[in-house]
């Protein structure tokens, strides 16, 4: 009794009847953070918590108030009351969300409306840049609404921050249409202040990644398995790659560029050859045919690669390809890549001997034609491939016409942590050498090569991944030219 | 004050309270009729009507949060129980299970549960925003989950349960917010969080993650060198292997070619 004269007591602030049960109190409260008066609805709400702090809907009210109030500590102390007093509902979750990200919580956030299976979740969740809840909202950009208003506003924000500036001025003028069409003043202004900033950004976007593993190959030369045992190999593997992003009129432009460097530690005299430095240069054009963001794009690409041994003493292959692709967008979570690439390759003949792979020690051009089908869940994503491959060699015997097909998965188990796999398989016939009528299948060579990996990749810290993974290489073909490889590696990987 | 709280101590409880109401009737067991607003005391076989535009939020008992969107109608019976005579009704249930009656059919709306229940001439509709309700027909009684909706004829007759139906979970959820506003923040934070992007790890656009394919390889420079095969996309492998495959000169190679 002492207790609930203390509370009215406290409540007096509040200015209902002295009587006040704490439904009034409730009651009241809420009235007065509809209306504004924050601090007058945290004086009714405490006093309402007070009286029955087991109820959810005083504590709830409470953690909005208090959170309206920037009181973060008190406002999660709330919800989380409300929570343990039977509040399921997803707003209840979404309430905790906001509350954990003002604390600067994100990733406690996320996990928050993890289960909470509500479109609200998926937005404060994509807002915090999870991916998962990045795909379920992105169908709600179509909507006329305000949900879709609201929607195509955290995305384009979203695209904005990962330097995609494109796409995050189609996704704000589309809020802006939305936010129109549905009369939501404040996300007019919103998405025109977002606009304001996108055009008037910094016009160039980067990305930048540094990578070092240590491998373990258990047959490093590829020696068939009728030759000699194979001699497993241990390896520092390091590269730096980076990308640099900038619109350039109606395309987007990028420019790449990567360099690797290979080390044996172990079978020096053997493998210092195989000391690798490779640079890589690509670039790259989109062009979207058309405002919505989920409708076709256009590309062109090109990629040039040049391979070097034993730290420049050997100067192993150039490899130049590119070509047009064509991208659809099938349905929110589905969509379909046409390219047509050409390739050209030349080996040099200072290539290190060896008597095991050698159709493909060939200078050739070729062409490819891939059809990639990207499919992706809640927690999973996929792709299929499949491609025609030609290849016109220096010798006929090194002619080759083949197809591949590869399926990869990828299960992102948390937000930190993914795990994938894969299998590509490979058919290549070779030749023919003579005539085919005359000689027969002799004139032809098949090969048959099965690619598996299987690897996990998980956050260090919020800009260093631990990567482990393994990759299966296994080469079907004539007599002393089969083998087997297995490369186990375990590194780190920084993302900036 | 002490007699206040004496009075207080003596009064039967009352079954709940109207928190929020706009173009509301309430009309009490008396046969009095008001119009609904915040605080009034709500007791047993009191109506709560929402008008063409209405909406109210009624508290039943300590922890049943009840949202009533336009034209709906409903009777109070207790803390625990009321009838839905019309309309849609969201319910969010704390420790304790709510029951709302629906001519012969009844919602069981399970503690730790929110869900939302339609009354319509052509039968009822029940869908779980969050935990489980139980639809009880003339037929029998029917449990519903999240990602499920549940249906029955007129009459309580012919229910059935499937898949989808977040129409309805969110249809109440976009009222609510049209009534309360945003009372939760929920769209303060979007706006805060839209107008100062921060880098973060995740694109709007499609992405697959780690593993992108040979087109993807071609336009970019992050997943290896120039790729050859597909298989190179399952990971680029050491790019030795992919790239330079240890080879020798090609007149070794016809001369091994012959000697088959």
């Amino acid at each position: 009794m002492i207790s609930a004269l203390l509370v009215l007591v406290g409540a007096a602030g509040c200015s209902v009847a002295t009587s006040s049960s704490a439904f009034e109190l409730g009651a009241e409260g809420l009235r007065r953070l509809l209306t504004d008066d924050v601090p007058g609805a945290l004086v009714c709400l405490e006093a309402a918590h007070e009286i029955d702090p087991d109820s959810p809907i005083y504590a709830r009210d409470l953690a909005a108030a208090a959170h309206r109030a920037q009181d973060h500590p008190r406002a999660l102390a709330a919800i989380e009351a409300a929570l343990a007093a039977g509040d399921a509902d997803p707003e209840a979750l979404v309430l905790r969300a906001t509350i954990l990200a003002a604390l600067g919580r994100d990733r406690d956030a996320i996990e928050a409306v993890d289960d909470a299976s509500s479109w609200e979740a998926d937005l404060v969740a994509a807002a915090l840049a999870d991916r998962t809840a990045v795909r379920r909202a992105i169908p709600l950009v179509d909507e006329r609404t305000r949900r879709g208003a609201m929607a195509s506003l955290t995305l384009a924000s979203l695209e904005a921050s990962q330097g995609s500036y494109q796409g995050a001025e189609r996704l704000a003028e589309l809020a802006l249409t939305r936010a129109g069409f549905v009369g939501a003043t404040e996300l007019v202004t919103a998405s025109r202040d977002l606009l304001g900033t996108i055009r008037g950004r910094d016009e160039v976007g980067y990305n930048l990644r540094l990578r070092s593993s240590f491998d373990h190959a258990t047959n490093p030369a590829f020696l068939a398995r009728s030759n000699e045992p194979s001699r497993a190999g241990l390896r520092m593997a390091f590269s730096i790659d980076g990308d640099v992003t900038a619109p350039l009129g109606p395309l987007t432009a990028q420019l790449g560029a990567r360099v690797d460097q290979h080390v044996y530690f172990t079978q020096r005299e053997t493998y210092d050859r195989l000391d690798i430095t490779a640079l890589t240069l690509s670039g790259a054009l989109s062009y979207p045919l058309s405002q919505h963001p989920s409708l076709a794009v256009l590309g062109l690409s090109a990629r040039f690669v040049d391979v070097h041994g034993d730290l420049f003493g050997t100067h192993f292959a150039t490899t130049i390809e590119g070509g047009p692709d064509l991208t659809l967008q099938l349905a929110a979570r589905l969509r379909l890549r046409l390219g047509l690439y050409g390739s050209a390759a030349d080996v040099i003949d200072t290539s290190p001997p060896d008597d095991v792979v050698s159709q493909l020690n060939r200078d050739r051009v070729g062409q490819r034609a891939v059809v990639t089908l990207y499919a992706e869940a809640d927690r999973i994503a996929g792709t299929v491939s499949a491609a025609f491959l030609h290849d016109d060699a220096l010798g006929d015997a090194f002619d080759a016409i083949g197809g591949e097909f590869s399926g990869r998965l990828v299960a992102y188990a948390t937000p930190d942590l993914s795990l994938y796999t894969g299998v590509g398989v490979t058919l290549r016939e070779y030749g023919p050498v003579g005539d085919l009528a005359i000689i027969g299948p002799a004139a032809t060579r098949t090969q048959l090569r099965i690619v598996a990996a299987l690897g996990v990749r998980a956050r260090f810290t919020d800009q260093v991944f631990v990567v482990v993974e393994d990759t299966w290489v296994n080469n079907q073909a004539r007599d002393l030219h089969e083998y087997v490889s297995n490369v186990l590696s375990v590194g780190a990987e920084v993302v900036f | 004050m002490i007699a206040v709280l004496a009075l207080l101590a003596v009064a039967a409880p009352p079954e709940g309270v109207v928190r929020v109401a706009f173009g509301t009737t309430l009309a009490r067991a008396s046969g009095a009729t008001i119009d609904g607003g915040t605080g009034q005391v709500l007791a047993a076989n009191d109506r709560v009507s929402t008008g063409d535009e209405g909406f109210a939020e009624l508290q039943l008992g300590r922890g049943a949060r009840l949202r009533l969107s336009a034209l709906t109608r409903v009777l109070v019976h207790d803390a625990d129980r009321l009838d839905l005579a019309s309309g849609r009704l969201w319910v969010q249930a704390g420790r304790e299970p709510f029951d709302v009656a629906i001519g012969a059919a009844r919602v069981r709306v399970e503690s730790r549960s929110s869900v939302a229940v339609e009354r319509a001439p052509t039968g009822v509709t029940v869908t779980v925003r969050a935990g489980r309700a139980t639809l009880a027909t003339l037929d029998g009684d029917l449990a519903v989950g999240v990602g499920q909706i549940a249906r029955s004829a007129s009459r309580g007759r012919g229910a059935a349960v499937r898949p989808g139906g977040r129409a309805l979970a969110d249809l109440v959820a976009f009222e609510s917010r049209e009534a309360l506003g945003d009372v939760l923040g929920f769209e303060t934070f979007l706006l805060e969080r839209a107008l100062s992007p921060r880098p973060g790890v995740a694109r709007a656009t499609v992405d697959t993650g780690p593993f992108t394919a040979y087109a993807d390889r071609v336009r970019g420079s992050r997943e290896g060198p120039a790729g050859l095969e597909l298989e190179d996309a399952i990971r680029p492998p050491p790019f030795f292997d992919d790239e330079v495959p240890p080879k020798g000169p090609n007149v070794r190679v016809d001369v091994t070619f012959q000697e088959e």
